[in-house]
C-alpha cells in the first residue's frame, strides 16, 4: 500500500446504511456492536414512547429505541425484514429498531456536508451530515444525539 | 516492561496498598489510646504498611506516594522506638496523612500531580519536635548512596541508617535484573518486595530505565532494579534470599562496624559503590555533569531526589500512566480464596461434562439421559450460584472499620467523651451490599455520636455515666443480616416528631390519634420531615433519616426505629444477604409479568367476587380494602399501567387517550393494536370484540370476577395491588434497567424469565409514591371504615373446617378440635352391634354422622367421603362427613335458635351459604353417654357453697358453650358479655367466685384489662384466670401473661379447658 493510498483510507469510513420510516441513513459501522432480529420486547410502561422497551441481550437487558418515533416520523411497523442495531453505550446496550438494514458502505469523509437547512423537525437534532450514493441521499446519524436521554417519563398526564 | 506489565504492575500495587491500608485507622487509634504503653507489634504493623507501600510506589515512580509513605514511616518509627509518645495530635497527623495516602493510591495515575505538601510538613515538624527535644540534629539528612554516575537514584535516610544500626541490621545495595532474575523466573516484582519484607525492609528501590538503552542501540537485554535493602541477615547468607549473582549485592553498611558517624558511613559506601558499579557491566549512561550530591538540608519534597533518571525515562512513564488510568480498583478486583477457586473449578468442569451430557441426549433424542442431565445441570448450577455468590461475600467489618474514626473525630470536635463498641465485624455479606451500607451507617453513626449523645455536663446531670456509648453490631438472623445502631443518648421523643409531621401537612390529625408512639417515631422516616432540621432543633435527631431509608429501600433492607426519650436511640437494619439474586413473587397484569421482591409482600389474598362489593370501598377517588382491622389502599395495577399510555400522534400531534376524559375506556384500539385499528381490516370485528371483552374486565368493580390482590408493604405504609393473577415465587436475578429508565421509580430493575423474556422488577416505594397513595389516610370515610373494621374485630374469628352432609347442606366443625382428616371410600367403614367403627391405625376408630342425633338428611356418599378425627374426652371419634371440605376464617354472628337442635349448636352465615355448626361433644354424648361420666378430678367444694366459674364472653354462642362444658363438671358458672358486667359480678359475689374465665377481645373493658384490674385489687389477686382465644399468637401470648393471665386456652377444646380448670382448682384448694 502506498503512502497516497493509505493516506485517502484514513479519510473513508465505512456506514451502515439502513431504513426508518421509508427514508435512508447512516451509522458509522464503528459504533455498531452487532445487528439482531426482533425478539421479544417487553414494553416498559410509563416510559416515553420511543423508548419501546427492553430486550434480553445474551443475558443483558438492552434498552430498545424506535429510531422513526424519536425521529418523530411514527412508528416502525415490525415485519419480517426489521432489525435492531445494537450500540454499546458506555457499557450499556442500547438497540436502535429500523425498518430494514440495507448495506455497508465506504465513503469519504470529505463527501459528507452539513445537513440541509429543510431538514424537519427532530431529524434536525439527530442528524450530524448527509451525503450522496448512486441512487440516494442519506442522512447520517449522530450517534450522541439519539441516544441521548430526554423525557424519560411521559409528561402528557 | 511493557505498558502493560505496568499497568498490571500497578493495579496488583494499588489493590495490595489498599489492604493495607484498611485496618490502618483502626490500629492507630489503639495506638493512641494505649498511649505511653505501646504495642511493638501493633505499631510494626502500620510502620510496615507504610513501608511496603514505600517500597512499591517507589519502584513504579510514585513519589508522592513514595515521599508520604516515607514520612509516615518516619514518625511511626519514632513512635516505636519511644521517641515521640502516641497522642491525639500526632494521631491526627498521621490519620490525615494516612487518608491523603488512600487519596494518593486510590488514583495513583494522578498521584503525581497532587499536593502533599501539608501532609510531610506536619509530619515533619513532628519528627522535628521530638528531635530538637533531643539534640540538635539537621532534619532527616539524606544521605545519599548512589554512586556518582547514577546521580540520585538511590539514598537512605539518616534516620533509616540509626535504625539499622540499632536493629543490627547489614544494608545491602542490591540488583535485580528484572528480565532474567524476575521474569524468567516467573516471579513479578510485587512477589519479590513481598520475599524481601519478610526478612528485612526495602529502603528504597529505583528502575534504571536509561540502561535499557534506545531502540537505535542493541538491546542490553537488561533492566537493572536496584534496592537498598537492610536485614539482620549477614553478607555470606543474604545471597541465597536474595537470588541474585552475588556480584549485584554490595554491603553498604555494616552495623558491627567501627561507630562513625552516618553520615561519613555513606560517603565511604558512596565510594565503594562507585567501584563496584563501574566494574560490574553496567554501563552508566547518566550525562556527565548532573549534580550528585544535592545538599541535603531540610527535606522538603522538591528536595528529594528525583528517583527518575532522565526526561526521557519521565517522559514514558507519564504517558503509561496517563493513557490507560485504571478505574477505581477497590472494585475492579476481588480476593478470592483459593479453596473457593478450586470448587468454582470443579463446578465449571460438572457443568462441562453436563453440557456433553445433555448435547449427546439431544443428539440421540434420549428421553432418559434428557431428564438426568437437566437435573445434573440444575444442581450444578445452583452450586455454582452458591459459589460464585459466596466469592462476593465480605465482612462488614470493612465498613465498620472507619467508625471509630468518625466517634473519635466527632467525639473530639465536641467535646464529648463515647465509647463505640463494635461486635459482629465477621458477619458476611455480598460486596455491593457492603457498599450501599457505608453511607447510610455513616449518617446513623453520625447522628448518633453527634445529636444522640448529650454533652458530658448534661449526662452527668440526668444522672448518666459521664461517657456516652455508642453500640454497633452485626449479626445473622434468620437469612438476613440485622446490624444494629444503639446509642445511650437523649433518645427521640415521639411527640415532637408527631407535632413537626402535623405542622408539616404530612400526616392528619385523625391519623396520628391513632398512632402508637412506636409508629410516631417512625415518621422519622416520612420524607420531607427532617430535611428542613426541625427535628434536630426539637429533638435533636433525625437528620436525612429519610434519605437513610431510601437508601436501604435500594438495598432492598427494612429500617427500625426504636427509642425511649432520655434512655436512647436503637436503630435496626435488616437486610437480604444478597442483591443479586433475591426470592421474588411473579405476577402478571395486563398479560404481562412482573417480579415483586418477596420482602415487600406481606400476603397473598384472594376476594371472592361476591365479596368484592363488601371488602372494597371508595374513599375519594380512590379504592381501599377492609383486611382484618386494617384500612389498606388499593391500587389496581392494569389501570396504573394503563394510565400513562398516552400516545401523541406523530401525524396530527394530537394528544390521545387522555386519562381524565376516557378514565374507563383507556384501552382504545390505538393502544391494544397500534394503528392498524384505524384501518377498516377484515378482523376489526374481532378486534371490537375483544376490546370489548377487555374493558367489562378492566372496569372499577368488577362483580364478575375474583379478585386477585397482593399486600404490600412500604415499610412506613402498607397497600394491596390489585393484578390479575400471581404465578409463583422464584429467585430472580436483579439487572439494572438502562440509563432511558432511570426517571421510572416504580421499576427497580428487570430480570430475565426462564423463557428467555424480560420482566420488570416492580419499586414498591416508588410506586406507591407515583400511584399517590399518600393522600388516602385520614379522611372521614376511613376513619369510619376505620372504626367498622376495629368493631369487626371485636368479633371473635373462628376457624372452621366446612364439610357437607347432604349436597345442600354445609356443616362445620371448629378447626382446633379436629386433629386430622381423611378421604376414606364408603367400604371402609365396619357396622357391628349398631356402632359405626372403622381400621384406623391398628385400632378401632368410633365413626358418628350428623344424622345420627339431629334431623339432618344422611351423608351423600357419591362425592367422597371424609372423617374428620376429633378429641373428645380423651378419646379419638371419627365424624363422617362429604366432599368437599374448606377451611375459613370467620367472624360472622352464630344464630343459636333457629337451627339449635341436638348436635348443632347454632348457624351461622359464611359466605352467603348457612352453615349448620356441629357439635362433636353433643353428637358423642348421645352415642356414647358412658363416654361422659363425671370427671375424678371435680373438686368437691368443701362448704355448702359450689365453686363458682366466672365467665366472661361477649359472643352468646361461645359462652353457652362454654359455659355448657364448665356446667358439665359440676361447676356453677357466672356469665358476663363483656369485662365491665364480669367485674360487677365479681364484686357481687366476692367470696364465691373460685376462678376466672375470660375472653380476650371484649366491648367496654376487655380481658386483658379485666385481668389487670383483679390483678390490682387486694381482695381478688391471687384469683386464677384463664385466659380464653380463639387464634392465640405468641404475642397475644405474651401480652396476657404480662397482664396477669394465668393460662391460655383455646375457646372451643372444652378437654383442655376442664383440665386446666382442674388443675388451677385443686392447686386452689391444696
Amino acid at each position: 500500500m502506498s503512502e497516497n493510498e493509505a493516506m485517502a483510507n484514513a479519510q473513508q469510513m465505512l456506514v451502515s446504511t439502513f431504513f426508518v420510516a421509508d427514508a435512508a441513513f447512516g451509522l458509522d459501522t464503528a459504533c455498531i456492536q452487532e445487528v439482531v432480529r426482533v425478539g421479544d420486547i417487553t414494553q416498559v410502561h410509563h416510559a416515553s414512547p420511543y423508548l419501546l422497551g427492553v430486550m434480553n441481550l445474551r443475558g443483558r437487558i438492552a434498552t430498545v429505541i424506535d429510531l422513526s418515533i424519536k425521529m418523530e416520523l411514527g412508528r416502525t411497523e415490525i415485519g419480517e425484514k426489521s432489525r435492531i442495531l445494537i450500540l454499546d453505550c458506555e457499557g450499556e446496550q442500547i438497540g436502535l429498531l429500523v425498518q430494514y438494514v440495507s448495506d455497508a458502505i465506504s465513503i469519504d469523509a470529505a463527501a459528507i456536508r452539513p445537513a440541509p437547512e429543510n431538514v424537519r423537525r427532530a431529524q434536525g437534532k439527530y442528524v450530524k451530515g448527509v451525503f450522496e450514493t448512486e441512487d440516494r441521499l442519506i442522512a447520517l446519524l449522530d450517534t450522541d444525539g439519539v441516544l441521548a436521554m430526554e423525557d424519560p417519563r411521559e409528561t402528557t398526564w | 516492561m511493557s505498558d502493560f506489565e505496568q499497568d498490571d504492575l500497578q493495579n496488583e500495587f494499588v489493590a495490595e496498598a489498599l489492604e493495607h491500608l484498611a485496618n490502618i485507622e483502626a490500629d492507630l487509634l489503639t495506638i493512641e489510646e494505649a498511649g505511653a504503653d505501646i504495642d511493638e507489634e501493633l505499631v510494626n504493623k502500620v510502620f510496615r504498611a507504610a513501608h511496603s507501600i514505600k517500597g512499591g510506589s517507589s519502584f513504579l515512580g510514585l513519589n508522592k506516594i513514595k515521599d508520604l509513605a516515607h514520612k509516615a514511616e518516619t514518625v511511626l518509627d519514632m513512635i516505636r522506638a519511644r521517641q515521640i509518645a502516641p497522642n491525639p495530635e500526632t494521631t491526627n497527623i498521621l490519620l490525615a496523612a494516612f487518608d491523603k495516602l488512600r487519596d494518593l493510591i486510590s488514583n495513583a495515575a494522578k498521584s503525581e500531580d497532587e499536593d502533599i505538601l501539608e501532609h510531610v510538613e506536619s509530619l515533619n515538624r513532628l519528627a522535628a519536635s521530638y528531635r530538637s527535644l533531643q539534640k540538635n540534629e539537621p532534619l532527616a539528612d539524606t544521605a545519599f548512596l548512589a554512586p556518582q554516575q547514577q546521580a540520585s537514584l538511590l539514598s537512605v535516610e539518616q534516620t533509616d541508617l540509626q535504625r539499622a544500626r540499632r536493629k543490627g541490621q547489614f544494608i545491602y545495595s542490591v540488583e535485580y535484573d528484572l528480565i532474567h532474575d524476575i521474569e524468567r523466573q516467573n516471579k513479578n516484582v510485587l512477589s519479590v518486595f513481598n520475599e524481601l519484607y519478610d526478612s528485612g525492609e526495602i529502603l528504597d528501590c529505583a528502575l534504571n530505565l536509561e540502561a535499557v538503552g534506545s531502540l537505535e542501540e542493541d538491546i542490553s537485554n537488561k533492566i537493572p532494579l536496584r534496592l537498598i535493602f537492610a536485614t539482620i541477615l549477614d553478607p555470606d547468607v543474604v545471597g541465597t534470599l536474595l537470588e541474585v549473582a552475588k556480584e549485584n549485592i554490595t554491603l553498604l553498611f555494616d552495623p558491627n562496624g567501627k561507630e562513625e558517624s552516618p553520615a561519613e558511613t555513606a560517603r565511604s559506601i558512596t565510594l565503594e559503590t562507585v567501584t563496584k558499579a563501574t566494574s560490574s557491566q553496567f554501563e552508566p549512561v547518566a550525562r556527565p555533569g548532573e549534580a550528585v550530591f544535592e545538599p541535603s538540608v531540610a527535606d522538603v519534597p522538591a528536595q528529594i531526589p528525583k528517583a527518575v533518571p532522565s526526561d526521557a525515562g519521565n517522559e514514558r512513564q507519564e504517558v503509561t500512566v496517563t493513557s490507560r488510568a485504571p478505574a477505581s480498583p477497590g472494585e475492579s478486583t476481588l480476593r478470592v480464596g483459593v479453596e473457593l477457586l478450586e470448587s468454582l473449578m470443579n463446578l465449571a468442569g460438572e457443568l462441562v461434562l453436563s453440557r456433553n451430557q445433555l448435547r449427546e441426549a439431544v443428539a440421540k433424542n434420549d428421553r432418559r439421559t434428557l431428564e438426568a442431565s437437566s437435573q445434573r445441570i440444575n444442581l450444578v448450577t445452583s452450586e455454582l450460584q452458591d459459589a460464585i455468590m459466596q466469592t462476593r461475600m465480605q465482612p462488614i467489618g470493612n465498613v465498620f472499620g472507619k467508625f471509630p474514626r468518625v466517634v473519635r473525630d466527632i467525639a473530639h470536635a465536641m467535646n464529648k467523651e463515647i465509647n463505640l463498641d463494635i461486635r459482629g465485624k465477621d458477619v458476611e455479606l455480598d460486596k455491593s451490599l457492603i457498599e450501599g451500607l457505608s453511607d447510610p451507617l455513616t449518617h446513623m453513626i453520625r447522628n448518633a455520636a453527634d445529636h444522640g449523645i448529650e454533652p458530658q455536663s448534661e449526662r452527668i446531670r440526668a444522672g448518666k455515666k459521664p461517657v456516652g456509648s455508642i453500640r454497633l453490631e452485626a449479626r445473622h438472623e434468620a437469612g438476613l443480616v440485622v446490624v444494629e445502631v444503639s446509642d445511650d443518648g437523649k433518645g427521640l421523643d415521639g411527640r415532637k416528631i408527631a407535632e413537626v409531621a402535623l405542622e408539616k401537612g404530612l400526616i392528619s390529625q385523625d391519623k396520628l390519634q391513632r398512632m402508637s408512639d412506636k409508629d410516631k417515631m417512625g415518621l422519622v422516616f416520612l420524607p420531607g420531615l427532617s430535611t428542613a432540621g426541625k427535628v434536630t432543633d426539637l429533638s435533636g435527631r433525625g437528620v436525612g433519616m429519610d434519605v437513610v431509608k431510601t437508601n436501604l429501600d435500594r438495598l432492598g433492607g427494612k429500617i427500625e426505629i426504636e427509642s425511649e426519650p432520655g434512655a436512647g436511640t436503637l436503630i435496626r437494619i435488616k437486610l437480604p444477604l444478597t442483591l443479586a439474586i433475591i426470592p421474588s413473587l411473579v405476577l402478571t397484569a395486563q398479560g404481562e409479568r412482573f417480579a415483586i421482591p418477596q420482602i415487600n409482600v406481606v400476603e397473598l389474598l384472594r376476594i371472592r367476587a361476591e365479596q368484592v362489593k363488601k371488602r372494597i370501598e371508595v374513599v375519594g377517588d380512590a379504592e381501599v380494602l377492609k383486611l382484618r382491622e386494617e384500612i389498606v389502599p388499593i391500587v389496581r395495577f392494569s389501570d396504573f399501567l394503563g394510565v400513562a399510555r398516552n400516545y401523541i400522534d406523530p401525524v396530527t400531534g394530537e394528544v390521545e387517550l387522555c386519562r381524565r376524559t376516557q378514565l374507563a375506556d383507556r384501552r382504545s384500539p390505538h393502544y391494544l393494536f397500534g394503528e392498524e385499528s384505524q384501518e377498516n381490516g377484515p378482523d376489526l370485528l374481532a378486534q371490537k370484540d375483544c376490546l370489548e371483552r377487555r374493558r367489562t374486565e378492566g372496569r372499577r368493580i368488577s362483580s364478575q370476577s375474583d379478585m386477585e390482590i397482593v399486600v404490600l408493604t412500604t415499610g412506613i405504609m402498607k397497600y394491596g395491588l390489585v393484578v390479575d393473577s400471581f404465578k409463583n415465587t422464584e429467585e430472580i436475578v436483579v439487572k439494572p434497567l438502562g440509563r432511558h429508565f432511570k426517571g421510572l421509580q416504580e421499576y427497580a430493575g428487570a430480570t430475565i424469565m426462564g423463557d428467555g423474556k424480560v420482566a420488570l422488577i416492580l419499586d414498591v416505594n416508588g410506586l406507591a409514591a407515583i400511584a399517590d397513595l399518600k393522600s388516602l389516610s385520614g379522611s372521614s370515610r376511613s376513619m369510619q371504615l376505620q372504626t367498622e373494621a376495629e368493631n369487626e374485630n371485636l368479633k371473635d374469628a373462628l376457624a372452621l373446617l366446612l364439610f357437607h352432609n347432604a349436597p345442600d347442606e354445609v356443616c362445620a366443625v371448629p378447626l382446633d378440635m379436629v386433629s386430622r382428616i381423611e378421604r376414606i371410600s364408603a367400604d371402609q367403614i365396619e357396622n357391628a352391634g349398631g356402632r359405626r367403627t372403622m381400621q384406623y391405625r391398628g385400632l378401632s376408630l368410633p365413626l358418628v354422622t350428623l344424622a345420627d342425633v339431629s334431623r339432618v338428611k344422611p351423608i351423600d356418599e357419591k362425592s367422597g367421603l371424609v372423617v374428620i378425627v376429633a378429641n373428645v374426652h380423651g378419646g379419638e371419634v371419627g365424624l363422617l362427613g362429604a366432599m368437599p371440605v374448606d377451611v375459613v376464617e370467620a367472624r360472622a354472628v352464630i344464630d343459636q335458635s333457629i337451627h339449635r337442635q341436638k348436635g348443632i349448636a347454632g348457624s351461622m352465615i359464611i359466605r352467603d351459604t348457612t352453615v349448620l355448626l356441629s357439635d362433636i361433644y353433643e353428637i358423642v354424648k348421645e352415642i356414647y353417654p358412658e363416654w361422659g361420666v363425671p370427671n375424678a378430678n371435680t373438686v368437691v367444694p368443701e362448704k355448702d357453697l359450689p365453686v363458682s366459674v366466672l365467665l366472661a364472653e361477649d359472643s352468646d354462642f361461645f359462652r353457652t358453650q362454654v359455659s355448657r362444658f364448665i356446667e358439665e363438671e359440676g361447676y356453677t358458672v357466672l356469665g358476663a358479655p363483656d369485662g365491665e358486667a364480669a367485674w360487677e359480678l365479681l364484686v357481687k359475689n366476692e367470696g364465691r367466685v373460685a376462678v376466672v374465665v375470660t375472653d380476650i377481645e371484649m366491648p367496654r373493658l376487655s380481658g386483658l384489662g379485666l385481668t389487670r384490674r383483679i390483678r390490682a385489687d387486694s381482695r381478688f389477686s391471687s384469683l386464677p384466670v384463664i385466659g380464653l382465644t380463639s387464634l392465640a399468637g405468641d404475642q397475644d401470648i405474651a401480652a396476657g401473661q404480662t397482664a396477669g393471665i394465668t393460662d391460655y386456652q383455646i375457646k372451643l377444646d372444652r378437654d383442655k379447658l376442664i383440665e386446666s380448670l382442674h388443675d388451677l382448682l385443686n392447686a386452689r384448694v391444696s
